[in-house]
């Protein structure tokens, strides 16, 4: 039952890859550099070439095995993501980049603001069947005074976590949630940069000034392999340094 | 479990076809942006492919305990809301001839009136689908987020608009494939069995505007209802698929196709048109019984007698058809 | 947590709590050992029992809201006559509902709500679709092209005066034409064309009978132009014969009665070439061969006569079936024969009991003025001799005794191998229809659309009265293609024609398509071409022909109509009668066919934004068309478009200083300048809604009622007048016709004052018509019937171009045919397929349907030539022909009046290929 695999399977598969991460500091191998740029935000944005100094750190990604018996394997397709972090203006950039053989992105058409009874044509559902590229960045909510760091799974009710959430089809949304099934948008939106060449994506996010010795985790999720909620790649908390 | 269950009995043998369910559904909660190939209520030729097609055989539903998600059906197999370009042939002089687009290749109601061959006879029956509003729903069970949930006043199935995320495990896990996505705001929706309706003492749409008048609407638990009537006490309507094992509160009285030709005579055992296999396939083993039961029953009133149950399924009038008790369900809602 | 640690997913007992009684009920369907258990979810709440978020489902219910509802109803021509709710959300009609508050009749009938079907449900969208006319437009490219520009209400109108007035005073008044159909869906906006028409002198034309929806056996054996039974009487019967008409699609408001009637006891038989949605829930079907219905109802009536199965007193008092033939010239007996001074209108029959022939009470000549037999026993049986007027002997023999001779010829096993059904099956339909009682014939297009629909007709109807059916509750001949009872129908014709229908030029549809037309039919009747026949009929002023003097047609006015997309022939006609029109004017709420092709579109108010109101033969109520707003756009009703027609008429005559114009066939001074005034009625009635009271006032049906007071909820009828119709309203009855004479004995409204089997009009008995008999469909040289039905999807062509209802099909005009003949001719489905004959072609996709009779291929009808098709139409395919017998006049009862009697547009007989198509 996915149910069981929610509440015992998934934890321990957490569990064994960052048991250590829930009590204590993270080891020196998950520590992420942030560089200090002297380019501006926007630059950072938009200009790949401002990222040419910016050391990478190559983030191991696991996946998360299937839901459901039926469901389809979970390929480990995309093993890594090389993630840069810069500073700028008193702004966090943050850019992952990542291999992925196939684009899933779409053009979805903006809802126009008339209702819909006032319009002969509304806008069709194109496919229902696919699911976007995506990729996040978790932390915390709120800085801990001790540096024990947030469930994995979506953090928990005591520590609430902040997720940066771009999708390729429907933008960058900041989510929030205190545990696995309580993710929600909070409306609001944030600065986000995207490029798909040659079968890979680099996308750039713009995040709050988080200090260092924050926990901050990643997550890809692969369109053409039906990612999205839990079926995706993740990393395990790394700490800014 | 709630603590009343909303159910529908649809009574096959006065369906015509009309799909006026359908455009009461469509009209009043799918005419919106990203809802144009969605069908809360479908009405499909059977034998068929149904809509999603092959939705029967797909996958869904629940086998030893376990859930049995199926593949997500595509738009190839809901079928495209085509759209015409008539202005340019009726306004703008371009005399081209006003054609649908994207080109048809399938769509809900494709096999309109095909129906399957016995022998070199053809059958068929309209089968009106709504979502079941199961007791075990597999979809509730499916959603990661518990974002579908049973009302518990009136049992009806919900997908909460605010934190679906369109994740669609809901929908490979429905065994009728009664949820669709509405990919322009990213969530996916189904029939509420209009619950705003309900709540004010009408009964749904689909019901209320059927011609047919086939559709009997109550609560299972009410004894005064014509479905308790019908499902308990008479006994002879059935839900779908039963071994798929969410337990349905939609039920169907099975439905009679005339004899073969030169069988006028003859009972359904003896030889049918419409195959009594299939109707097990549809409805389970105990339709056999059903159906002879009702055989009987129609011979009975034929022969000048009186039957209990027909005159209940002539449903007369609103009254007879529809027991909407918004007041014995109402319940104060917390942290709406 | 689960205790069984076998599989990491396995069972987890379910917690019953004290309020799960449902689940304690055995459910059908699942038995409690197979019910599955769900796990313990983690987190705080279990959505299956309570969900703690439920603020969201205001979502749903804001959108089932709205700030105003209008009850309207549709004016297509479909018999429904259904009123419906308009929910207007601001500013915008967002949907419609059924009202569903047609008051009950009876206790033990079922009721009539909700009423109406998927069409009416989605007509909203028409009213912002692309396809609404919202200008004027005036054409610019060629007819058909869809070039306009866009004028104003004034210059249309003016362009339209001017060139009526000018045919008028140049060329006749009988060039001005106008085609508007079936008041009783839309009286006020009919009739506001037909005073226009009225008085201008202008032609106005039929329309029941070229639709080929009149069925002529009824006026000739009725001497009425068509009179049913309301569906509700169908719960009533007891045997119920679907016979060429597939309610489950074509009667979408009232098939319940028929299946209801079923649970109550009746059987249902369904007949038809195709097996359909309606033969699914029969208890008998007849999968016939097309165009063989004839001989199964006369082979039938056989059997009924054979196994004495037949009402004998009925028939006698009844029907003309004891009166006397003369057996040498075939013709009644009459008076005029047995005295030098005797009338040609009085009839006789044989008493057994004083063994002479005695004067028929009733008929046209009797000063009897009722059937009443008044003790006398009519023989049905025998050959008796009477002496005529010149002293000779003559043999007479009865109408029942020729009947048995030309029934001799069919044979149970002769109509068995014609219609293809099994003979047992035949003499079981033929025991119950004897038997059971009552029985009723519901008869439709399927049959009624062939060449020779008056034989069908006549043999269906003699089946009832032979059986004694005719004029009961749950019995009879009830015939509904086409909205054409228009109960309110003395008051409308006082507003329809305000001088009475003496002094207006009337036009059979058929005969004017097919004369000024290059249309012509190649086949031989009797040994002569139907213009010959025409030339007779027009000759001795049987059947109107305008324009008069050889003229032709020059100005159209079409309104609440598709004459172009629906004419049979229609691309003959377009190449020929279309062409030589100087003005076509259509006035429409959507661009159908007839306004593509036309060169003046005035847009009219759609069904929501009218007054007006609308009855039909299927129900015995009344009911308004509301404005769920103004017209939109620039739209005006029917009513004001034909006032400031009239108004610009006078205006132009005005200033042309024209003088009246005198019209020598009615010896009518038309002074145009007060065209105006007098179409206003001096001023009386100015808007729709007083021409609505002008209508339910002076109307037995409706007196006393208003516009205001009908809107609150449909009204029955409280009366019936007697000028018009043959029942009395009863108060918890549903109404059945044919009462008056058989209850109270008042004469038929036919010549011999019964229903009349034998018509022994000079051409029927040369034809061999005077009796039903049975004739084999015209011969064509293709192989496959082509049948264009009515079907769920359209009302005609209205809805062809709906999306909505689109979506609901293929997405456009379908072919369906057998597997066999598509095998035969390697198709497949969704083939694009060329449908040919020696008429024209049209290509479109292709469905393969086991349900269809292999050697027909089925359109179901209606679909513009706009959409869908690479080349043609439905109607590529057709012509019209005329029958020779549908042509007579001054025969007693048998007289041309618009829409009760006239050739009719048949178009079953019709023949194609069909091939894969070159696209």
């Amino acid at each position: 039952m996915k149910t069981l695999r929610q509440s015992i399977v998934m934890p321990l598969l957490f569990a064994a890859l960052g048991w250590c991460q829930t009590a204590l500091k993270a080891v020196p191998g998950q520590s992420l550099s942030v560089a200090q740029s002297k380019a501006s935000v926007q630059e950072l944005l938009h200009r790949p070439a401002d990222w040419n100094n910016v050391p990478l750190k190559r983030v191991s990604l696991n996946r998360t095995p299937p839901l459901y018996d039926t469901d389809e394997p979970a390929v480990l397709e995309v093993p890594s993501v090389d993630v840069r972090s810069a500073r700028a203006e008193g702004k966090l950039l943050v850019q992952l980049t990542w291999r992925d053989a196939t684009q899933d992105a779409a053009n979805l058409a903006k809802v126009p603001a008339t209702p819909p009874e006032s319009r002969f044509r509304k806008l069709p559902t194109e496919a229902d069947d696919r699911f976007f590229d995506a990729a996040a960045i978790m932390f915390p909510a709120k800085l801990a005074s001790d540096l024990v760091a947030p469930s994995l799974q979506m953090g928990d009710n005591d520590r609430p976590v902040e997720i940066y959430y771009w999708n390729a089809a429907r933008g960058a949304m900041v989510m929030e949630a205190q545990g696995r099934g309580t993710t929600r948008r909070t409306g609001q939106a944030f600065a986000a940069d995207a490029d798909y060449q040659n079968g890979e994506w680099t996308v750039t996010m713009e995040l709050p000034d988080l200090p260092t010795d924050t926990t901050i985790a990643f997550a890809i999720w692969n369109g053409s392999q039906k990612d999205r909620d839990g079926r995706k790649y993740f990393s395990v908390w790394q700490l800014l340094k | 479990m709630s603590k009343h269950q909303y159910a529908m009995v649809m009574d096959l043998n006065k369906c015509l076809g009309c799909q006026t369910c359908t455009i009461a559904c469509k009209k009043l909660w799918t005419d919106r942006d990203g809802t144009g190939y969605m069908y809360w209520n479908n009405v499909e030729t059977r034998p068929g492919l149904g809509y999603p097609r092959q939705w029967d055989r797909i996958g869904g539903g629940w086998k030893d305990g376990a859930l049995q998600p199926s593949p997500l059906p595509t738009m190839d197999d809901y079928g495209h809301a085509w759209e015409y370009d008539y202005e340019q042939r009726l306004f703008e002089g371009k005399r081209k001839p006003v054609m649908p687009s994207p080109e048809p290749q399938s769509g809900c109601n494709w096999d309109e009136d095909v129906g399957g061959v016995n022998g070199d006879e053809n059958y068929f029956f309209y089968l009106p689908r709504i979502c079941n509003h199961c007791t075990y729903p597999a979809c509730l069970e499916a959603c990661p987020r518990k974002a579908i949930y049973k009302r518990e006043e009136d049992g009806i199935v919900v997908i909460d608009q605010d934190r679906c995320q369109g994740y669609r495990y809901c929908i490979k896990a429905c065994p009728y494939k009664k949820i669709y996505f509405n990919e322009v705001t990213g969530k996916s929706e189904k029939c509420i069995f209009c619950y705003p309706r309900l709540e004010k003492g009408e009964v749904n749409a689909c019901a209320a505007q059927c011609p047919g008048r086939l559709r009997f609407v109550g609560l299972l638990d009410d004894p005064e209802s014509p479905v308790h009537k019908l499902v308990l006490v008479h006994k002879i309507a059935l839900p779908l698929f039963p071994e798929k094992g969410t337990q349905p509160n939609v039920f169907y009285v099975p439905p009679f196709n005339p004899p073969k030709r030169a069988n006028y005579g003859k009972s359904i055992l003896e030889d049918s048109r419409l195959p009594l296999e299939y109707l097990i396939y549809l409805f389970g083993p105990e339709v056999k019984d059903v159906i002879t039961r009702l055989e009987s029953e129609l011979k009975k009133a034929q022969e000048g007698g009186r039957s209990e149950v027909l005159q209940l399924l002539i449903g007369r009038d609103a009254e007879t058809r529809y027991r909407i008790r918004p007041q014995l369900v109402q319940i104060q809602l917390q942290g709406a | 947590m689960s205790n069984n640690t076998s599989k990491p997913w396995s069972r987890r007992d379910f917690v019953q709590t004290a309020a799960v009684t449902a689940a304690t009920l055995v459910l059908p369907g699942c038995s409690r050992k197979e019910k599955p258990v769900l796990n313990t979810l983690i987190g705080d709440f279990d959505p299956l029992r309570s969900y703690p978020y439920r603020g969201w489902e205001d979502f749903y219910r804001k959108i089932w809201s709205w700030d105003k509802v209008v009850r309207s109803t549709h004016s297509a021509n479909c018999t429904g006559s259904c009123s419906w709710k308009v929910y207007v959300r601001n500013g915008v009609m967002v949907r419609e509902e059924q009202a569903a508050d047609y008051p009950r009749i009876s206790a033990d009938l079922p009721d009539y709500n909700p009423r109406g079907c998927q069409k009416g449900g989605c007509f909203v969208e028409y009213v912002y679709s692309p396809q609404r006319l919202r200008y004027p437009l005036i054409r610019t490219g060629e007819r058909g092209e869809g070039e306009w520009r866009r004028a104003s209400w004034d210059e249309a109108l003016t362009l339209i005066a001017e060139k009526l007035l000018d045919n008028i005073y140049n060329h006749g008044p009988d060039t001005n034409t106008f085609f508007s159909v079936i008041p009783a869906m839309s009286p006020v906006s009919f009739c506001a064309g037909s005073r226009l028409a009225h008085f201008i002198g202008g032609v106005f034309l039929s329309f029941y009978d070229w639709y080929c929806d009149l069925p002529p056996g009824e006026p000739l054996t009725w001497g009425v132009q068509t009179e049913a039974c309301e569906c509700a009487d169908w719960f009533n019967s007891k045997y119920i014969v679907l016979w060429g008409s597939n309610i489950s699609q074509t009667r979408i408001p009232d098939a319940h009665f028929a299946y209801e009637a079923r649970y109550n006891g009746a059987k249902i038989v369904c007949i038809s070439p195709d097996y359909n949605a309606s033969a699914t829930h029969a208890d008998l079907f007849f999968q016939i061969n097309p165009g063989t219905d004839g001989i199964l109802a006369l082979g039938v009536a056989k059997l009924l006569i054979d196994q004495n199965l037949i009402d004998a007193s009925y028939i006698k008092e009844q029907t003309d079936l004891p009166l006397l033939v003369l057996t040498g010239s075939k013709r009644f007996l009459r008076e005029s024969d047995l005295k030098t001074t005797g009338k040609e209108d009085i009839f006789y029959f044989w008493d057994s009991k004083q063994g002479l022939a005695v004067p028929v009470p009733g008929t046209m000549g009797s000063d009897q003025k009722s059937i009443q037999l008044n003790g006398v026993d009519p023989a049905l049986t025998g050959t008796f001799q009477v002496e005529l007027a010149d002293g000779q002997s003559a043999n007479v023999t009865t109408v029942f005794e020729l009947l048995k001779q030309e029934l001799s010829l069919y044979s149970l096993d002769k109509v068995a191998a014609r219609t293809g059904l099994p003979p047992h099956e035949i003499e079981l339909f033929a025991r119950e229809l004897g038997t059971r009682k009552p029985a009723m014939i519901i008869h439709g297009a399927g049959t009624n659309h062939w060449f020779h629909n008056d034989l069908i007709n006549r043999a269906f109807i003699l089946l009832v009265a032979l059986t004694g059916n005719v004029g009961k509750n749950g019995g009879g001949f009830n015939h509904y293609v086409g909205q054409e009872r228009i109960w309110p129908e003395q008051g409308f014709f006082k507003l329809a024609f305000p001088e009475t229908r003496k002094k207006q030029r009337f036009q059979n549809t058929t005969l004017w398509s097919y004369v000024h037309s290059t249309n012509r039919d190649p086949h031989l009747y009797n040994g002569k071409p139907i213009d010959w026949y025409i030339q007779e009929s027009v000759k001795n002023e049987w059947m109107p022909l305008w324009p008069k003097n050889g003229k032709k047609p020059r100005a159209f006015i079409v309104w609440r109509a598709n004459y172009l997309n629906q004419a049979k022939g229609n691309e003959i006609l377009e190449s020929s009668l279309w062409k030589d029109l100087d003005l076509i004017v259509d006035i429409n709420y959507r661009m159908d066919t007839t306004a593509l092709y036309s060169d003046v579109v005035l847009p009219a108010a759609s069904y929501y934004e009218k007054v007006d109101i609308n009855s039909t033969d299927c129900h015995s109520y009344i009911h308004p068309f509301g404005k769920a707003c103004e017209p939109l756009f620039e739209s005006k009703t029917d009513w004001d478009i034909f006032h400031a027609l009239a108004e610009k008429m006078a205006e132009v005559a005005t200033k042309k200083g024209l003088t009246p114009f005198h019209d020598q066939a009615f010896d009518w001074n038309r002074d145009f300048t007060q065209l105006a005034n007098d179409w206003t009625g001096k001023g009386s009635i100015q808007t729709d809604e007083q021409a609505v009271n002008f209508i339910l006032g002076n109307a037995e049906e409706t007196k006393g009622m208003t516009y205001q007071q009908i809107q609150e909820k449909p009204k029955r009828f409280i009366a019936t007048d007697p000028e018009s119709w043959n029942s009395d309203i009863e108060e918890g009855v549903a109404y059945t016709p044919f009462k008056h004479q058989v209850d109270k004995k008042r004469p038929w409204r036919t010549l011999t004052g019964r229903q009349q089997f034998y018509i022994d009009h000079p051409w029927y008995i040369e034809l061999g018509e005077q009796l039903p008999t049975f004739k084999e469909p015209i011969p064509e040289k293709y192989p496959l019937y082509w049948n264009t039905p009515h079907g769920r999807w359209s009302i005609h062509s209205t809805w062809r171009d709906h999306r909505a209802m689109l979506r609901l099909q293929r997405g456009g005009p379908i072919v369906y045919m057998h597997p066999d003949d598509a095998r035969k001719r390697g198709l497949k489905d969704n083939d694009w397929v060329r449908i040919h004959n020696e008429v024209g072609q049209c290509i479109c996709r292709l469905q393969i349907l086991p349900g269809e009779k292999p050697g027909r291929v089925t359109m179901y009808h209606g679909w513009e030539k706009y959409l869908g098709f690479k080349q043609g139409g439905w109607q590529s395919l057709t012509y019209i022909k005329i029958k020779p017998t549908q042509l007579i006049g001054k025969y007693g009862h048998v007289n041309f009046r618009l829409n009760y009697w006239g050739p009719t547009g048949n178009n079953r007989d019709i023949k194609v290929d069909v091939e894969k198509a070159k696209v």
